[in-house]
């Protein structure tokens, strides 16, 4: 039963509301505040106002001129073949660094070492900057991670990591907020500390413990939480503006279970029969507004991560997308298609998901091109292989089926 | 009174006069009276230095936090200093008299409901808000210095002893806190004998310790108390040891951690960081638990109250599990939705085919079983008529709904 406040909280709450107004906090003063305190207090506020206005206007110019690729690509361990690789794709935030904002190089992933995850960030690019034509041959042991910038923006606040523990895949999603600085600084903070909190766990636990999987998935969130909440403290970004805000969308799925969370917008959907059935609503503000969230990550977190879990069938196709992608497809890019991709791959889910936002970034009427956003996309299905041996057959293969 | 000094003397050109020596009013750095100043209505509490204390950097700190003005700009709750003495009775000021128990008293035996305790929780980070604004750091936040009053229907905090504050323009404070509340930095300079001082960041590693006394009547450190080492390392951890999401935690004495809203969870991880900026401010505490008394619930079953939101499913207190709902159709066929969300559709309800696959998702959120259109024909039966269903309502017994065209009856599982 809800308990409304009675009248004696109300009034103290009031009391101190009023007691502690706006009008309170102007005057509090520092103390021996002097007329030169006032002054340099004005400038300081001048110019954090005005520097992040200059940066986004340097980053703009300089993403402009710049190539698609930086020239240094950061080199990231190859999960597939074992060894240090510069394969694995950009990462972001270059662009402000020409501000004078993260005057260092991104660091290391903490997570780049671990054997069975990928952190896949932007179009995937060879070494001489040249995008990578992907292998026939890859396949997946049941979840496949791609994401893209698009054809129309220039940097991919996006990110995307895949990984494999043991009979259990987790997939994560990130979606750094556009028109504010420091979104794909934030996407990918988010990602790398949501991974380094779930990397060191014993998959079989997982899988045998729904209690244990939502609590891991807690933590990860609160991991990344906390990892923006420092990141922004390094940046100069306070609570209350804008700047360093991303979503995230964990999935994580055994033989027999779905459990996830999520915080903001994007989609999680199991395909079963034919049917699409949604798992998440995305933390949209405004129907009308589809880029105002009404919950994400950052600095101060806004709204609440929401977390869930359901029973996996055989034959069940899971999809994780960014807003790059549900916003703007409809029912049948799920249940056709997805799957046809998959079929046409011979279950390569990592293949079926990279040439499904090719696709989509392709995807032009009347000349505009309808994708026009980054894009992650995430699919988890039971290629018939075991114990996370890779396999080559489709979900919807005769033995898959239920 | 056995102090030499005069009965009687002048503040602010109001006369001030001394009654009484308060209980217990000899601590470290002074001792304490009850006075009456001339034109204000409540007696104050006069704080005379001691002579080793009584120096000139003592004297230019108090006179700074009377400037301050801090009892002003949050009354009620920062019991701060208002006058400072003249320089021939000593080095010392009056503040206001903060009635009630001091809270390490008060959670020897706690009286008052939980609302009450969050509402005096929301007091004393509005208080510390007004601090940190000022760019003021108390120095010296732990249970002495909160004390709670018990009115008619609530509970009133207020913070006092403010003489261990630090500012950036002010000499040092004399102390670098009480242990129980210590932040690791501290402790860790404390440890290799290096000179350190609080801050604002370390008033709020205190301020989370206090929120946890306060709204889980434990201290964060509870089981480890009586064991000065692994106290240590507990309160040098950066963890929250109560956290919920936490594996093997020993759930000790107090209320259950799990009672707690989400936004308050979050930010008691951040507030035992050792990362000082992720720990979060007085403001942050504010907004989260404004927000947490709206979302008070009395669980049914044992009648105690807690937060509710989307992740409980049981009562924290008696670990009863909400119960669920059960939906049946004309035909007779039923679904029961509990734990798990379910999604609603032709296929289940024997809809018309034309109509969308999905047209209804049900599931729990907290307490409550939730239903959200996924297409559009959901309504619900509500004063003679069916209105639709736009956005997420609760299902309650009795309540009957119509996906597409099938209608549904919901009834207690």
């Amino acid at each position: 039963m809800r308990i409304p406040l009675s009248d004696a909280h109300k009034a103290y709450v009031e009391e101190l509301q009023t007691a502690t107004g706006l009008e309170a906090v102007r005057d509090a003063a520092p103390l021996n505040e002097t007329l030169l305190d006032r002054a340099l207090d004005l400038i300081r506020r001048a110019w954090k106002i005005l520097l992040p206005i200059a940066a986004a206007v340097v980053a703009h110019v300089t993403s402009l001129n710049a190539a698609v690729v930086p020239p240094d690509v950061p080199v990231a361990f190859d999960p597939r073949s074992g060894s240090l690789s510069p394969i694995l794709g950009l990462v972001a935030g270059h662009g402000y660094a020409a501000g004078g904002r993260i005057p260092e190089e991104p660091k290391p992933s903490p997570v780049a070492g671990h054997p069975a995850a990928c952190l896949p960030r932007g179009p995937w690019i060879e070494a001489d900057g040249r995008a990578r034509k992907r292998r026939a041959d890859r396949t997946s042991p049941g979840l496949g991670v791609a994401t893209h910038t698009g054809k129309v923006r220039t940097r991919n606040e996006d990110a995307g990591a895949a990984l494999h523990l043991g009979d259990v895949s987790i997939a994560l999603l990130a979606d750094g907020v556009g028109g504010e600085p420091f979104g794909d600084v934030a996407s990918l903070c988010a990602i790398e500390a949501a991974l380094s909190e779930l990397a060191g766990i014993d998959g079989a636990a997982l899988a045998a413990d729904d209690g244990e999987a939502m609590a891991r998935l807690r933590v990860a969130f609160a991991a990344a939480e906390v990892a923006l909440a420092g990141r922004a403290a390094e940046l100069g970004i306070g609570a209350g503006k804008p700047g360093l805000r991303t979503t995230l969308l964990i999935a994580l799925a055994s033989r027999d279970r779905i459990v996830f969370g999520q915080i903001g917008d994007g989609a999680m959907v199991v395909l079963r029969d034919g049917a699409a059935l949604p798992l998440i609503t995305a933390h949209k503000a405004d129907p009308d507004r589809l880029s105002v969230l009404a919950a994400c990550l950052g600095p101060a977190t806004l709204g609440e991560p929401v977390f869930g879990a359901f029973d996996r069938r055989p034959g069940d196709v899971l999809i994780a997308t960014t807003d790059g992608i549900s916003d703007r497809v409809t029912e049948a890019f799920y249940t056709r298609t997805a799957i046809e991709q998959i079929l046409a791959r011979g279950g390569d889910l990592e293949g079926a998901a990279a040439d499904i936002l090719e696709s989509l970034a392709g995807y032009r009427v009347g000349g505009e091109a309808v994708f026009d956003d980054n894009m992650t996309l995430a699919l988890f299905a039971d290629t018939g292989a075991s114990g996370g041996e890779h396999g080559h057959a489709g979900p919807h293969d005769e033995e898959t089926r239920p | 009174m056995t102090s030499p000094h005069p009965l009687t003397f002048t503040v602010a050109g109001r006369t001030a006069k001394v009654e009484s020596r308060l209980d217990g009013g000899e601590g470290g750095q002074g001792e304490t009276y009850l006075a009456r100043v001339d034109g204000e209505r409540e007696p104050l509490v006069l704080k005379l230095f001691r002579s080793r204390t009584a120096t000139d950097a003592a004297r230019a700190r108090s006179e700074a936090l009377v400037r301050a003005d801090l009892s002003r700009l949050c009354p009620g709750v920062l019991c701060a200093p208002r006058f400072s003495l003249p320089q021939r009775v000593g080095v010392g000021h009056l503040s206001p008299l903060a009635p009630g128990r001091a809270l390490d008293r008060h959670l020897e035996a706690p009286t008052g409901t939980y609302v009450d305790h969050v509402v005096a929780a929301l007091a004393l980070a509005r208080g510390v808000t007004v601090l940190e604004r000022a760019g003021i750091a108390h120095g010296d936040l732990q249970s002495n210095n909160v004390f709670i009053e018990t009115r008619v229907g609530h509970l009133r905090a207020r913070l006092i002893d403010f003489d261990n504050f630090a500012a950036s323009d002010q000499p040092p404070p004399p102390c670098i806190g009480q242990l129980l509340y210590l932040a690791p930095e501290i402790r860790r300079a404390a440890t290799a004998g290096e000179t350190c001082r609080p801050d604002v960041e370390s008033d709020r590693f205190a301020l989370g310790v206090l929120m946890h006394e306060l709204l889980l009547l434990r201290h964060p450190a509870e089981q480890t108390l009586s064991d000065a080492e692994g106290f240590d390392r507990t309160m040098v951890s950066g963890r929250w040891f109560d956290d919920p999401a936490s594996w093997g935690r020993d759930r000790g004495a107090g209320l259950p951690a799990e009672l707690l809203s989400i936004p308050l969870m979050r930010l008691f991880r951040r507030a035992f960081s050792l990362d000082r900026a992720a720990r979060p401010s007085a403001a942050h505490w504010v907004e989260a638990l404004t927000a947490a008394l709206g979302l008070m619930y009395r669980c049914e079953k044992c009648r105690r109250i807690f937060m509710r939101d989307v992740d409980k499913k049981r009562c924290p207190h008696c670990r009863h599990a909400f119960p669920g709902i059960l939906l049946t159709l004309s035909t007779g066929r039923s679904f029961a939705v509990d734990q798990q969300p379910i999604v609603l559709g032709h296929a289940e309800t024997g809809s018309v085919r034309d109509k969308s696959r999905s047209q209804a998702r049900l599931y729990r959120h907290g307490p409550e079983i939730l239903i959200e259109p996924v297409g559009t024909g959901l309504s619900r039966y509500e004063d003679g008529g069916w209105r639709q269903i736009v956005a997420p309502t609760p299902v309650i017994p009795g309540m009957r709904l119509r996906i597409a065209d099938a209608e549904v009856k919901a009834a207690a599982l």
